[in-house]
């Protein structure tokens, strides 16, 4: 492992790309679907909630001064508890990050390549993956700012699309017409998960307090750009069209035409790819320092590809869309499990700690 | 096991790479050195018909030196004449001057005789003088980092030469200077030059010790030199910058960095270097700020056409057709329906072709080289096309391509740069825009791995350091340069209070 | 460290071997559809016809042709499948421009049409969306004498008369979007025959997705400005007033605004507040320009505006349709259950329109009188 430090902007832009995924592309039909109309207000009450998580951890880092999760786990809780969660989550982990890249790239078929087997596009962002995750955190966050720096210029490329935008079709309802509002909240809230696994980080942050707050300023560029995202959609296209749009923001950005392109979508959809490498990245890697939590012994480039390969074998199996966003929903429960569980659990411990010591 | 190691073990001479205590590597010889005594120098020097052996009986003296590594003149008024005029206590008296240096090491003073000194034996022992002052070539304007405006000397092949050059522009007692050698056979002298107090002392003991550790049987250029100390010799990219240039070689000294000069070489290697620093030229300091910012700017434009201007439209033309504009289109077809080739290989065979004609030219006389440049103008840029042979908007994107990989100043950077553009012409004619984005993200986290002597290759971008973005992305005025750059890691930050 | 270059070698080489992707379009092997223009035919069949521009070479001669192919299935893609046995090339939608549909069939509905044209992720949402007055098919099968084709041909015309601002910018993103509103009907441009050459006669109104009716070509600038806020064009103002018999003006810049009030339970009132600057190009008529005159021929030209204006919005109510989206401004005032029970069709009827029409001269062109 790297010895130098991760700086805290660093973080902030790696929470930022580990929370922004596919969901991004779908979102504005989620909050559609769920919410009803202007559901965009469902972003910022869902980044409430992701601020209150982070919190949750923050507080984590400075109860448990500084130290690795796992101390804070092993020190006050017995070991034959811990394996096991630890085993659940070296399986879970991994198959997120796996997941995400197998929509990503199910929905690249589906928009350009139907005809190419998903599989053989997701093999390329494996390799990515692989060789994103065997360079240690550091190097990934290093790599990861460049990443940021190309994707944000999706931004002010989305707002040459004002023009189109009205606020008469945001309509005054709020929440009209949504099939499952409660629902249509964990979506979105679910599309900010990624930041849950900065709980791993501790040990590799430097070592002020002063990261804790990049890691809302983090969560606060993705609250900012989705929120971009779901208005302009809302005002660019109607409610009941969203609602009937697979990926509204690709049609969006399919209306922009420049001078010398058109039809953009085609590669900001294939420029997400470094977001996706991010995302499934950070899953990876915490999978890969779970399990040597375990198992210390093992190389780190050896558990990288085993749990790459195993992951792999599991995600052959969801073939269409559908199917793979229900994979990812049900992983998505315990996900958002454990970005509460894991926090409360760790404070738990520390309490536990506490008492001991007062006791002795 | 380090990384220096490592790349010794790469370049290692065959030999094992168990011992490399820094004693007895750079000067063992052969043959296990008896005393030193006329004979025995002699027998060293057996077979070099350039030797010269002087005997004067007066003073039983005798001079061996190679005639054409010593100044003739010097050696005459220094060394011959006081000889012969000298009586018994004039030769003591003679030979306490600083200049001559007695030895009793065969060793040293075959090495010696090498390194141009005058070998003296006398009864009272044996002496060296350095008269060294080889034919060398004049200072003359650097042919491959050229600068319009600002001084225009550049190193040359003699490392006192330019170790002068560079003492000239910086005049302090603080610029010290670690005198090494590189090579087993051609035992070329390597100076590690850094400014104390403002260099970090880690850095210099780091690069020391990775020179020291070369294995190496010949050391030929200070290019050479570099990849034998670089952190990731198996990387595309060079880690260190190289300059022809003293006043490059200056600033970077006195940004912190540390500087080795080899001998026989014009190329000054610059340690920690970041990637963008490859994209910045003398030029843009002596230009106005404004004016040195656009052109900063227009070599990072110039870097993103490179890389993918082809390789997009091979990606467009393949797979992506409903990205062409409508304007573009029919003009597009019209030339491409011709082409019996798919994209990929029309670029590819485009693409060599351009590198060729570089090549030619490069190697070619001036004369004829100018030539390749009209008959490649014709054939490819003409002819190709009326054949059939290529489409013309293919044309306009290879030559593209190909004028800003020159924008890049740094020839073995832009090199590079070339190499790593066909990858990407590759993953996108496999797999379009997605294996364009692929390509990227692979070059992307390989150069966020890099590190320069241990130091990032990517600052300021990644880690960030907003600070030295004024002088990486753009060139701002020099009020605002208040700080040195975080990547030398100077001790002393600040420039313009030297601290005691 | 040697171990893994080798094992990345592995790994790049079966990349290398999954080789090439199989979705290559290389431009020149395949026809990419400029214009898709939809006919009637018998039964639920519809008669698909599609111009396909082909670049040929024979020796050192490039030549241009157009391939107009037609076949009559019952969907588009269907239809598509059928022709790409007739093509030399492989027939995709990804340059779609144009798409023609029949007004009888529009008459009819447009919405089994629709789907693929949203499906279809290849379709460029700036196609632009037109009702052919008369026979798709002739339309574009027909030779254009100045024109290479019947694809360029249709498509400038369109886009010149978009830029200009004749009529309000109508694309396949805005038809399908205000297709799906529930406060607004879609629109689109009207192309027919006159002659040897094609014109754009008159806006093609909806009632959802059926064919309501159609603006005339007169109305056009008084239409628009009704639409959107223009900041371009040019008008002509004809009457019998002897002072006002001919007046056109340029650098049209216009502004309007809706506001809806509820009058009574089931009757709502739109005021439409509209301000309009244009400088004078032409005036044929007996008042000076100078400043009394001036005042009086502003209101003249309001006035007149505002009329033309309230026989569009009454001729649109006679249609039941409703392209401005006043729709949109009722139901924005209203809350939701009261708009969901409420039928718009019904309201939209029964609406009051309030045209307050301002005319401001910006100047008299070069002449100073």
């Amino acid at each position: 492992m790297s010895k130098e430090k991760l700086h805290r902007f660093q973080i902030a832009m790696l929470l930022f790309n580990t929370q922004c995924g596919v969901a991004i592309f779908i979102l504005p039909r989620l909050t559609a679907i769920h919410l009803g109309t202007n559901g965009w207000l469902g972003v910022a009450l869902a980044y409430l909630v992701v601020s209150l998580n982070i919190m949750l951890i923050t507080l984590v880092y400075r109860m448990g001064r500084g130290a690795s999760i796992f101390r804070i786990l092993g020190d006050g809780l017995p070991r034959f508890l811990l394996v096991p969660l630890y085993l659940v989550l070296a399986m879970v982990l991994p198959m997120i990050g796996c997941i995400v890249i197998k929509e990503y790239v199910v929905i690249y078929q589906i928009l350009m390549f139907p005809q190419t087997s998903e599989m053989v596009l997701k093999l390329f962002v494996d390799l990515v993956v692989f060789l994103m995750v065997t360079k240690g955190i550091y190097n990934m966050s290093k790599a990861n700012l460049f990443f940021v720096a190309i994707l944000l210029t999706m931004v002010p490329a989305s707002l040459t699309l004002i023009s189109n935008f009205d606020f008469v079709r945001l309509t005054p309802f709020i929440f009209k017409e949504g099939k499952d509002v409660v629902q249509g909240i964990f979506r979105m809230y679910a599309a900010f998960l990624g930041y849950e696994l900065f709980i791993f980080l501790f040990p590799y942050a430097e070592n002020n307090k002063k990261w804790l707050k990049y890691l809302h300023l983090g969560n606060a560029l993705t609250g900012s750009v989705y929120l971009l995202v779901t208005v302009l959609c809302y005002g660019f296209f109607n409610y009941n069209e969203l609602t009937d749009l697979a990926f509204p923001l690709l049609d969006m950005f399919g209306y922009l035409k420049f001078p010398f392109i058109e039809r953009v979508q085609n590669f900001l959809y294939s420029a997400f790819l470094l977001s996706i490498v991010t995302t499934a990245s950070m899953y990876y890697w915490s999978g890969q320092i779970v399990v040597a939590e375990i198992f210390p012994r093992l190389p780190g480039k050896g558990v990288v590809f085993i749990l790459m390969a195993g992951s792999i074998l599991v995600a052959m199996i969801p073939k269409t869309l559908p199917e793979v966003e229900k994979w990812f929903g049900v992983l998505l429960y315990f996900e958002s499990g454990v970005a509460f569980g894991l926090p409360l659990l760790a404070l738990l411990s520390l309490l536990i700690q506490k008492g001991r010591k007062s006791h002795a | 096991m380090s990384i220096f190691r490592k790349v010794a073990k790469l370049f290692g001479s065959g030999k094992g790479s168990g011992s490399k205590s820094p004693e007895v590597h750079p000067y063992g010889t052969p043959q296990a050195p008896g005393p030193l005594t006329l004979e025995a120098f002699l027998q060293e020097f057996k077979d070099c018909g350039d030797l010269i052996t002087w005997h004067m009986p007066a003073t039983s003296a005798h001079l061996v030196y190679f005639d054409h590594l010593v100044d003739i003149p010097t050696y005459e008024q220094e060394i011959l004449l006081p000889l012969q005029h000298a009586g018994q206590e004039g030769l003591q008296e003679l030979l306490r001057q600083s200049r001559f240096v007695q030895t009793t090491d065969t060793v040293k003073a075959v090495k010696g005789v090498l390194d141009g000194k005058v070998a003296l034996f006398l009864p009272e022992g044996v002496y060296l003088v350095n008269v060294y002052n080889p034919e060398k070539r004049s200072i003359q304007q650097s042919e491959s980092e050229s600068a319009i405006t600002g001084p225009h000397d550049a190193f040359i092949e003699m490392i006192e030469t330019n170790l002068s050059l560079i003492r000239r522009k910086l005049k302090s007692n603080r610029l010290k200077v670690i005198q090494l050698n590189v090579g087993e056979l051609t035992k070329t002298k390597v100076a590690v030059l850094y400014v104390d107090g403002i260099a970090k002392k880690e850095f210099v003991d780091n690069m020391v010790e990775r020179i020291k550790a070369i294995e190496f049987n010949s050391l030929y250029d200070g290019t050479m030199l570099m990849q034998m100390i670089d952190d990731f010799p198996n990387s595309l990219f060079p880690q260190f910058q190289t300059s022809e240039r003293p006043d490059v070689t200056i600033s970077k000294l006195a940004e912190g960095k540390i500087v080795v000069l080899a001998d026989q070489s014009p190329s000054a290697i610059v340690a920690p270097s970041s990637f963008f620093e490859f994209f910045t030229t003398p030029d843009d300091y002596y230009n106005r700020w404004a004016v040195g910012t656009a052109l900063r700017l227009l070599r990072y434009i110039a870097f993103i056409i490179t890389i993918s201007l082809t390789s997009l439209y091979v990606a467009v033309t393949t797979y992506h057709y409903e990205m062409i504009p409508e304007n573009l289109l029919a003009s597009l077809t019209e030339s491409r329906s011709r082409v019996p080739f798919p994209p990929i290989i029309e670029a590819l065979i485009m693409e060599t072709t351009i590198e060729m004609l570089r090549e030619a030219g490069a190697r070619l006389p001036t004369k004829i080289g100018q030539t390749i440049g009209i008959v490649g103008g014709i054939v490819i840029g003409t002819a190709a096309v009326e054949a059939g042979f290529t489409s013309n908007i293919l044309i306009i994107s290879v030559a593209m391509s190909a004028i800003a990989s020159f924008v890049v100043p740094s020839y073995i950077m832009s090199g590079s740069i070339r190499l790593v553009r066909f990858g990407l012409i590759i993953l996108a004619g496999m797999q379009g825009n997605f294996g364009f984005m692929v390509g990227v993200a692979l070059i992307i986290i390989h150069l966020s791995k890099l590190t320069s002597l241990g130091a990032p290759y990517t600052i300021p971008a990644a880690p960030v350091k907003p600070v030295d973005w004024k002088d990486i992305f753009i060139r701002a005025p020099f009020w605002s340069f208040h700080e040195r750059p975080s990547q030398a890691k100077s001790p002393n930050k600040t420039p313009n209070k030297m601290k005691k | 460290m040697h171990k893994r270059t080798a094992g990345l070698f592995v790994l790049a080489l079966t990349l290398l071997l999954t080789g090439c992707n199989q979705d290559q379009n290389i431009l020149e092997r395949i026809g990419y559809i400029r214009i898709g223009a939809f006919d009637p035919a018998e039964g639920q069949d519809i008669r698909l016809t599609i111009n396909v521009p082909l670049t040929i070479n024979e020796g050192q001669n490039t030549k241009r042709l157009t391939e107009v192919l037609t076949v009559e299935a019952r969907g588009s893609k269907e239809a598509r499948n059928m022709l790409q046995n007739q093509s030399s090339r492989k027939l995709v939608s990804g340059q779609l421009r144009t798409i023609l549909f029949n007004r009888e069939l529009a008459a009819q509905g447009l919405t089994p049409y629709l789907d693929t044209l949203i499906r279809d992720p290849s379709i460029s949402k700036r196609a632009e969306m037109v009702i052919a007055d008369g026979s798709a098919q002739e339309m574009i099968s027909k030779d254009y004498s100045g024109h290479p084709g019947a694809d360029q041909y249709i498509d400038q015309l369109l886009r010149k008369e978009f830029e200009m601002q004749h009529v309000p910018h109508i694309l396949l993103h805005q038809f399908i979007r205000d297709y799906y509103d529930d406060g607004k009907d879609p629109m689109a441009p009207l192309l027919s025959q006159q002659g040897a050459s094609l014109a754009l006669s008159g806006i093609a109104l909806f009632q959802n997705d059926k064919y309501a009716g159609k603006i005339e070509r007169a109305e056009f600038p008084y239409f628009t400005m009704l639409y959107q806020n223009q900041n371009k064009g040019e008008f002509t103002i004809n009457t019998d007033d002897p002072s006002l018999k001919s007046i056109t003006f340029s650098a049209i810049k216009s502004k309007r605004k809706i506001k809806v009030k509820k009058i009574r339970e089931g009757k709502y009132a739109a005021d439409i507040n509209i301000r309009i600057e244009g400088g004078v190009l032409e005036y044929i008529g007996n008042l000076d320009l100078t400043k009394p005159d001036r005042k009086k021929l502003e209101g003249l030209i309001g006035e007149y505006v505002t009329k033309r204006i309230e026989q569009i919005l009454a001729k649109l109510q006679r249609y039941r349709t409703d392209p401005v989206g006043i729709g949109q401004h009722v139901r924005n005032s209203m809350t939701y259950s009261v708009w969901k029970e409420s039928d718009w069709n019904e309201l939209y009827a029964n609406m009051e329109f309030r045209v307050h029409t301002r005319f401001i001269l910006k100047n008299f062109g070069n002449r100073y009188d």
